[in-house]
């Protein structure tokens, strides 16, 4: 047996990881995919999954979780929140319920709640190797790989970009593990998404006392989820039951099972005012609303031929058990970060950007008027074009469809999109590819070029610039936007340079100096010009980018990473400094490609000569 | 390879231990405020209540 066989053959050590994830259902579903993906590769990770009590059923139920830990957080807070407890009280069960995991060996933390609340939690917690948020010694924050600098400064930051959340939780834990324990033993070629992915107890549980019959196959189950948790994303269930009354008059093979908790019960009152009456009564429709644990919504989940619904948990329940879905993305939501992943998924969007989507304000609580526009027959022409691909082979576009349904007029008011896993070599990931030609906005080229430098900074390989930019959809609008874009980001350019330098030259200059602290009065001076001069750049910055807001990103980005800074001394500082304006450069110069790119995309193409010449030719003919 | 390789492998403690019971205390009652401002539970993708990064750190002024 060779060295490297023998090497490869050698049990590896368990590497014990603590995953903590504090946020909702559908995050702790998308972490449970980019862990199912690593734990591929480095079987050796014994993971403990650290979650919300009342989220904690998907975790518990995935084999392959060594422990499942949940927060208490009814326990801890209620008592404080009525008054029984003071804070002194509520810190002392705090500290009873973390007792145990500050007392174990950590080989490392994964903190993928970017939260508050996860950050301190990270930094209690003694941990080998650290990823995303925690806490300096001082307690303010700090932001432990670029990946979470990412996430801080552009998705966190409101700023648009196309990498999926998933795609981005997957290649910031696989880099590491590859810094950490090396290259992995097999190529990782296994599906991640599988039916088989929870194992699900469902004793107690017949799904035909619920009225659903699975085994006549030519039978199709549609999975339709009315609410999302939050109004501002729910798309309004008299819209959804419209549609629903579309799909069950003219396709009778179609069941639709309504899906959801207890408090979507009034969306479904409301669903049922609007259906008719012939299909209220009818068993084609099945209300399951409030009467599905965890691992009956799962079971379902995984046996509809579609699941409909806005961006909640079960579009990611779905994607990960394989079931097609169809995402009515409406309200605070960025599709392109957390639509369904997988290939042959479908996300309708509005065309049209409300009033909160322009201002980019995409808090969850936000009221957005966007899905005002979607209409039942525009969602019912793109589901009904989506189940039937095995027949066209979408060699009809979907605009001919829409047509030929007489619904023309709704293709102005949606974007419909399609789900692809992009290959390894065009750059991997899931990316959403519009199926209605449009103009390409703003955002969206920028959301592109975003996803670009992210790659580049992080990934280390890049696709080619503008790639997935098509020719038609580059309008006048986006030149005018870009050639003016072009001169601010040659201004930012410059700006980073010069940065760049004065960082450089602040690290040389107190490099020589015996101490930070002590120092003579014009080494002191000099120091304090170039500390001034960093300050004045940073805050021509600021200024720049209120003339040009689609320069955000990288004024985030530089703010995130000043703050992240942590060299103890100033020559440390200085060189950091210098690093992330190298980066920042690196970025922007990467936008002024895109910017050639797409520009010289628009340029009018003169034909060549020789079919101008056998045009010629054709005309002398023909006269 | 990446603009920064070394921010890729996450925070290294070669020998962590836990925090002083100073600190430790600070954290602790960090994470239950934060706790509670977090009961109407933030997606990922939104930004948090923590207060945004200030100006660069690295200046004499700040510093020295």
């Amino acid at each position: 047996m060779s060295a490297s066989n023998e090497q490869a053959n050698k049990p590896k050590k368990q590497m014990r990881v603590l995953v903590i994830q504090l946020a909702r259902l559908g995050d702790t579903i998308q972490s449970l995919m980019a862990l199912r993906a690593a734990k591929q590769l480095y079987p050796e990770m014994e993971i403990h999954f650290l979650v919300r009590e009342r989220f904690s059923s998907a975790a518990k139920r995935v084999p392959w979780i060594k422990e499942v830990i949940t927060l208490p957080t009814d326990r801890i807070l209620e008592p404080v929140l009525k008054g029984q407890q003071n804070e002194a009280q509520a810190l002392a069960g705090l500290a009873r319920w973390l007792s145990p995991m500050i007392h174990d060996s950590w080989d490392m933390i994964i903190n993928w709640t970017y939260s508050d609340a996860s950050s301190y939690l990270t930094a209690l917690i003694p941990a080998r190797i650290k990823l995303g948020y925690s806490r300096r010694r001082d307690t303010t924050l700090s932001a432990t790989d670029g990946w979470s600098h990412f996430i801080q400064g552009v998705v966190q930051g409101g700023v648009e970009q196309n990498i999926h959340l998933t795609d981005i939780l997957t290649t910031q834990l696989l880099t590491a593990l590859q810094i950490h324990l090396g290259e992995p033993a097999d190529e990782g070629n296994s599906a991640v998404t599988s039916k088989a992915f929870f194992s699900l107890d469902l004793t107690g549980f017949n799904e035909r006392d619920l009225g659903l019959s699975w085994r006549d196959p030519s039978r199709k189950w549609l999975g339709i989820q009315l609410g999302t948790g939050y109004a501002t994303k729910n798309w309004s269930p008299e819209r959804w039951s419209k549609f629903a009354s579309y799909v069950l008059s003219r396709h009778p093979e179609c069941n639709i099972v309504l899906l959801g908790g207890q408090e979507e019960a009034e969306l479904a009152k409301r669903f049922y005012a609007e259906l008719p009456s012939k299909l209220r009564d009818s068993k084609q429709i099945v209300s399951l609303i409030g009467r599905t644990p965890f691992d009956a919504w799962a079971s379902i989940v995984s046996k509809c031929h579609w699941i409909l619904a806005g961006d909640t948990a079960v579009i990611h329940l779905a994607s990960v058990l394989g079931t097609r879905v169809l995402n009515v993305s409406v309200g605070p939501v960025r599709h392109a970060e957390t639509g369904p992943y997988g290939n042959g998924h479908y996300v309708v969007t509005s065309a049209q950007a409300c009033a909160a989507c322009e201002s980019g304000d995409f808090k969850t609580k936000t009221a957005h008027t966007c899905g005002e526009s979607i209409t039942a027959e525009a969602v019912y022409a793109a589901w009904s074009y989506a189940s039937s691909e095995w027949a066209h082979r979408r060699q009809i576009g979907l605009e001919n469809h829409y047509s030929q349904l007489g619904w023309s007029s709704e293709l102005g008011n949606v974007r419909v999109y399609r789900s692809k896993i992009r290959n390894a070599n065009d750059g991997g990931g899931v990316v959403y590819e519009a199926l209605i030609q449009r103009s390409l906005r703003i955002q969206d080229w920028n959301a592109q070029v975003m996803g670009h430098v992210a790659r580049a900074w992080y990934c280390g390989w890049v696709p080619p610039i503008g790639q997935e930019v098509i020719r038609s959809t580059v309008s006048p609008t986006l030149i005018h936007r870009l050639r003016k874009m072009a001169e601010t980001s040659d201004v930012l350019l410059k700006i980073c340079d010069e940065a760049k330098r004065t960082a450089t030259t602040l690290q040389l200059k107190s490099a020589t100096m015996r101490s930070d602290k002590i120092m003579g009065l014009q080494q002191r001076e000099q120091l304090r010009d170039l500390g001034r001069k960093l300050l004045e750049l940073d805050q021509l910055v600021d200024r720049l980018v209120v003339t040009e807001p689609t320069l955000r990103g990288f004024n985030q980005m530089s703010k995130v990473l000043m703050h992240n800074l942590h060299g103890d001394h100033l020559s440390e500082l200085g060189k950091e400094t210098a690093e992330a304006y190298r980066q920042l450069h690196q970025g922007i110069t990467i936008l002024k490609d895109w910017i050639q790119h797409t520009l010289k995309l628009a340029k009018p193409v003169a034909l060549p000569r020789a079919p101008l010449l056998a045009l010629e030719a054709k005309k002398d003919l023909t006269t | 390879m990446a603009a920064n390789g070394s921010t890729l492998q996450g925070e290294i403690t070669e020998n962590p231990n836990q925090a002083d019971a100073q600190s430790a205390e600070r954290l602790l009652l960090g994470l239950l405020r934060a706790l509670i401002a977090e009961q109407d539970i933030p997606a990922l993708t939104e930004a948090q209540g923590m207060a945004r990064p200030a100006a660069p750190a690295a200046t004499p002024e700040v510093n020295a």
